[in-house]
């Protein structure tokens, strides 16, 4: 396997870039580097631009998480301005080789390579080895994933969009909160809630269903402020992000069958730390009725890892055709 | 058909609530002589098979080597037990009283799923837009008693049917309507899923619902009914739920289908939407799957199928018998077998007694020495060797090697010695190895007469004592349990004291069941005759030829040498263990309806289940819930 180095690695996002090399197979990515899209007009000037600032020449391969639905050559994000075809990037750059896939494609990829030190387990719970894994990030959106094993153990990923499920409620807060959002969207779906603006979108049906006045929040802000305990609203905002986080991960356990458990990745539960409380996640990924016995065995973990989409995207060129 | 006729015609058959049907295929994908049989005009499974066999025009019994059977429960492990029907039956006996080689039983929803790769144009029917991306995910959905739900994803060598309970993912409402029906069904239910709504019992709670809804009174009609009157078009309630009902369908479709990428398509299966023939088309249903606000091109893109095809799961189950023939076909062992069954022809008359007496009992061969071998196919000894180099093998021991391999899957039967220079890792394969390998030749040795006989002792007793000491304490404690459990008035005592008061108060219609893996202990020799004295009858777990093998009425025999000098009794002790679930289960099935039910008053909270807590084993399977038995898959059906 020890094909296609040096590599450029890359995962992008709505609003981050970030870009990493890698010398030779199993080697440490080096000189990871976080760049606003904004600062760059193209994804080509990006990658040059990063190449350029560390003096890195010439990769063979290129690896690449996008955040965006990949369907053909034409690549175009849903978040952000850029937009490319994989063909002349590729001849652009020189590159020998280079994939193009979903940057949650590439999270998934990652996962049988994580060691227990990128992870943060939810409550308890034992993975059934050589079993699906399920996989869901809120972040800018909500991506939503899964590893299915072949009969020789090797896992190939799940391109989806889950993320854009019909939400559920478990019970009349909930249902509440889903019928406040739907005056306000014609489809509520699992991202409306479970994502960046999701969290926002909570955090302003709150303060509907309490009568008071929401005020501009960023979702930083709602983060930071459940974190700080300071603002009613947005732990209060937190708590159902995390309930509904709790109830769609057990939607995706069922679905998928993914007796190997559920990773929780993207940018929002991590940074919740401590604020995100398990508890109250396990009880709503368990409340399924019947089958709470069988949820309650499934362990569940937070993706703690800094770059593992960069991880996976370099999987990825080794394993995907 | 250009295809080639198989050398034997195969089994096929589709066992749900109320018909068993029948087919037999002749070539890949054809069958011919299909039957459906009422489950309710036959005892059992063996009855209802040895009916359609014996129906067979142009086939006798024997010429069938190999079968598959799609049932409507959840398979894992060789006992089948019906969920919605009292039928119930081990694979592995199945199979040895069919007399077929092979024997799968799978799932009929995971069966189902396979065939959709193999369904023709006729076989399905598209409706509403989209084009299926070749090799991609396929999404499954079928409503019909319950809601099942399966994926196929493209792996090298074919296909990977996802074994899920997406049918229990929680309901998502989609308008002010379908919030009045979740809650309306919160009424009745603590967590709605989507099968709550989308299955015939769902028709009924919708339709229910919506009465309710419009202010008028209730009426009590099933999902059948509703559907005809829906059809009819004479009845607007009606009408409204089986629209409902098709909505909510394509809600949990498109649910599925972004889930797991399936541009493929997703395919329809389940009893209901057939039955609703060209309505389902012009139903909500399409027009909801693709309802996603920002999505809604991506699910356009996505194509969705109704299964029409009336024997797909037919279809299916020869699919995974397929598969699974080539998977034997392919495992080491039997390849040895199947090279074994090719190198027939050019053996030696005397070398072909050999391999016929291999071909028939593969598993004795490998634990009987040289000499057993040649006695029983009535050669000499240097003709075995003979025979073993005439299929490439160095000699005896080679030869067992390659035929173990295979026959157990990855366990071979062989002892190996824990020593003090293994690995943590080592050790803890050594030790699991050796106690599959024991329990692999306990269960070849397993006397079905002793076994029997034992049960119907202790069923007819009025009171069972359970004597052992040391560290079979454990296992009569166990046995105490589990008999008391399943409603045997069962005391254990392992203390030879209260064993020696105890035993002067036997009466005659009382049983001792003695657990001594030596069966030399003194004290419990000297119970064993006082109860015998008192009219007791006496049964023994021990090793043969011992004194309490000889001196009980009937001894369970389980032989395990074990090393005493350097460790526990460990494997022995499991084997005894097993051997007193055998025991419980036998009593279970001879005592029939005087056991208190799982979950009775009498039981509540005993087991380490939370109460209230109801375990769910359909869903802990692995894999896409397929058990097969053959004389090489013996093991491999609980693993696999």
């Amino acid at each position: 396997m020890n094909q296609g180095y040096p590599r450029l690695l890359g995962d992008i996002g709505g609003t981050n870039a970030r870009w990493a090399w890698q010398v030779c197979a199993g080697a440490e990515l080096q000189d990871i580097s976080v760049q606003p899209c904004e600062d760059s007009a193209s994804i080509q000037e990006s990658a040059a631009n990063y190449l350029m600032a560390h003096g890195h020449k010439n990769p063979r391969w290129a690896g690449i998480g996008i955040a965006t639905v990949i369907t053909g050559d034409d690549v175009r994000l849903t978040n952000s301005s850029w937009q490319f075809s994989i063909a002349a990037f590729q001849k652009a750059m020189g590159l020998e080789r280079c994939l193009v896939v979903n940057d949650f494609t590439a999270l998934a990829m990652s996962l049988p390579a994580l060691k227990p030190s990128d992870l943060r387990a939810l409550g308890g719970g034992t993975a059934v080895v050589g079993s699906t894994i399920g996989l869901l990030g809120p972040g800018t959106g909500l991506g939503v994933s899964g590893l299915v094993p072949d009969s020789n153990g090797r896992y190939s990923a799940l391109a989806g969009e889950g993320g854009h499920v019909t939400l559920s409620a478990n019970e009349d807060v909930e249902s509440t909160l889903l019928g406040l959002l739907r005056n306000q969207f014609e489809h509520v779906s699992a991202e409306r809630v479970l994502s960046g603006s999701g969290l926002v979108n909570v955090y302003q049906a709150i303060c509907a269903m309490e009568g008071c006045t929401a005020r501009a929040l960023e979702p930083a802000d709602v983060t930071d402020a459940a974190v700080a305990g300071s603002d009613a609203q947005c732990v209060q905002a937190v708590h159902y992000f995390t309930r509904f986080l709790g109830n769609v991960a057990g939607n995706l356990a069922l679905t998928l069958g993914s007796l190997g458990g559920v990773y929780i990745g993207g940018g929002i539960v991590p940074r919740l730390g401590a604020a995100f409380d398990a508890a109250v996640f396990r009880q709503s990924f368990e409340s399924k009725g019947r089958y709470r016995a069988l949820l309650s065995t499934l362990p569940v973990w937070v993706i703690t890892a800094s770059t593992p989409a960069l991880v996976g995207a370099s999987c990825a060129l080794d394993t995907l055709p | 058909m250009s295809e080639p006729r198989f050398d034997h015609p195969r089994l096929i058959a589709d066992i749900g609530g109320t018909f068993a049907r029948f087919a037999l295929e002749v070539a890949p994908h054809v069958f011919e002589q299909s039957e459906s049989l009422r489950c309710q005009d036959f005892a059992d499974f063996h009855a209802a098979v040895t009916a359609y066999l014996s129906k067979l025009k142009g086939v006798s019994a024997g010429d069938i080597k190999h079968a598959a059977v799609a049932i409507a429960n959840p398979v894992a492990g060789d006992q089948v037990r019906m969920t919605n029907y009292h039928w119930q039956f081990s694979i592995e006996q199945m199979r040895e009283r069919l007399h077929f080689d092979n024997l799968v039983v799978v799932n009929d929803f995971t069966a189902l799923a396979m065939a959709v790769p193999s369904l023709s144009p006729q076989q399905r029917r598209q409706f509403g837009g989209g084009a299926a991306v070749p090799r991609s995910v396929v999404g499954l959905i079928g409503a019909g008693t319950g809601l099942g739900v399966s994926g196929l994803i493209p792996a090298d060598d074919g296909w990977i049917a996802l074994g899920t309970e997406g049918g229990h993912t929680s309901f998502s409402p989609h308008d002010e309507r379908e919030i009045a029906i979740l809650q309306y069904a919160w009424r009745s239910y603590d967590h709605v899923s989507f099968e709550r709504l989308l299955s015939g019992q769902g028709i009924e709670l919708i339709f229910s619902a919506l009465t309710d809804r419009a202010g008028h009174p209730q009426r009590t009609l099933d999902a059948p009914e509703i559907t005809r009157l829906a059809l009819q078009g004479s009845d607007a309630i009606c009408k409204e739920t089986i629209d409902v009902f098709c909505a909510i369908l394509g809600t949990a479709a498109a649910n599925l289908a972004v889930s797991q990428g399936a541009f493929g398509g997703i395919y329809i299966g389940g009893g209901i939407v057939p039955r609703l023939g060209l309505y389902f088309d012009q139903s909500p249903f399409r027009q909801r799957f693709e309802d996603k606000g920002r999505f809604t091109d991506y699910m356009k893109g996505i194509p969705t199928f109704v299964i029409t095809a009336t024997d797909a799961t037919l279809l299916g189950a020869s699919v995974i018998l397929a598969s699974q023939l080539r998977e034997l076909d392919g495992a080491k062992g039997s390849a040895i077998l199947g090279q074994l069954r090719r190198a027939l022809p050019s053996l030696s008359p005397a070398e072909q007694r050999v391999a016929q007496h291999v071909l028939a009992q593969p598993r004795s061969v490998l634990n009987d020495p040289i000499a057993t071998i040649a006695r029983l196919a009535e050669v000499s000894q240097p003709t075995v060797i003979r025979f073993c180099r005439s299929l490439g093998c160095e000699g005896l021991s080679d030869f067992k090697l390659r035929l173990a391999s295979g026959l157990t899957g990855t366990i071979p039967i062989t002892h190996t010695q824990v020593t003090g220079s293994d690995s943590m890792l080592e050790l803890g394969a050594k030790v699991l190895g050796n106690t599959a390998s024991a329990i692999l030749q306990a269960r070849d040795h397993l006397n079905r007469d002793s076994m029997d006989r034992a049960m119907r002792m202790i069923a007819g007793s009025s009171r069972l004592e359970i004597y052992a000491v040391g560290h079979y304490g454990a296992v009569a404690n166990d046995a105490q349990f589990k008999f008391l459990r399943v409603g045997v008035s069962a005391v254990a005592y392992t203390d030879p004291r209260l064993q020696t008061l105890s035993v002067n108060l036997l009466r005659s219609d009382d049983v001792v069941l003695i657990i001594s893996s030596s069966g030399r202990i003194a004290e419990l020799l000297t119970v064993a005759e006082t109860a015998q004295a008192r009219g007791a009858k006496v049964i023994a777990i021990t090793e043969s030829q011992s004194p309490l093998a000889r001196k009980a009425d009937l001894a369970l025999i389980v032989d395990h040498v074990e090393d005493i000098a350097t460790q526990v009794p460990m494997i022995s002790r499991i084997l005894h263990l097993l051997m007193v679930d055998i025991l419980v289960v036998g009593v279970t099935l001879h005592r029939g309806t005087s056991v208190p039910a799982m979950g009775s008053a009498a039981t509540m909270g005993l087991d380490e289940v939370a109460p209230g807590g109801q375990p769910a084993p359909s869903a802990r399977r692995k894999g896409p819930g397929v058990s097969a038995a053959g004389p090489l898959a013996h093991l491999t059906s609980h693993s696999r």
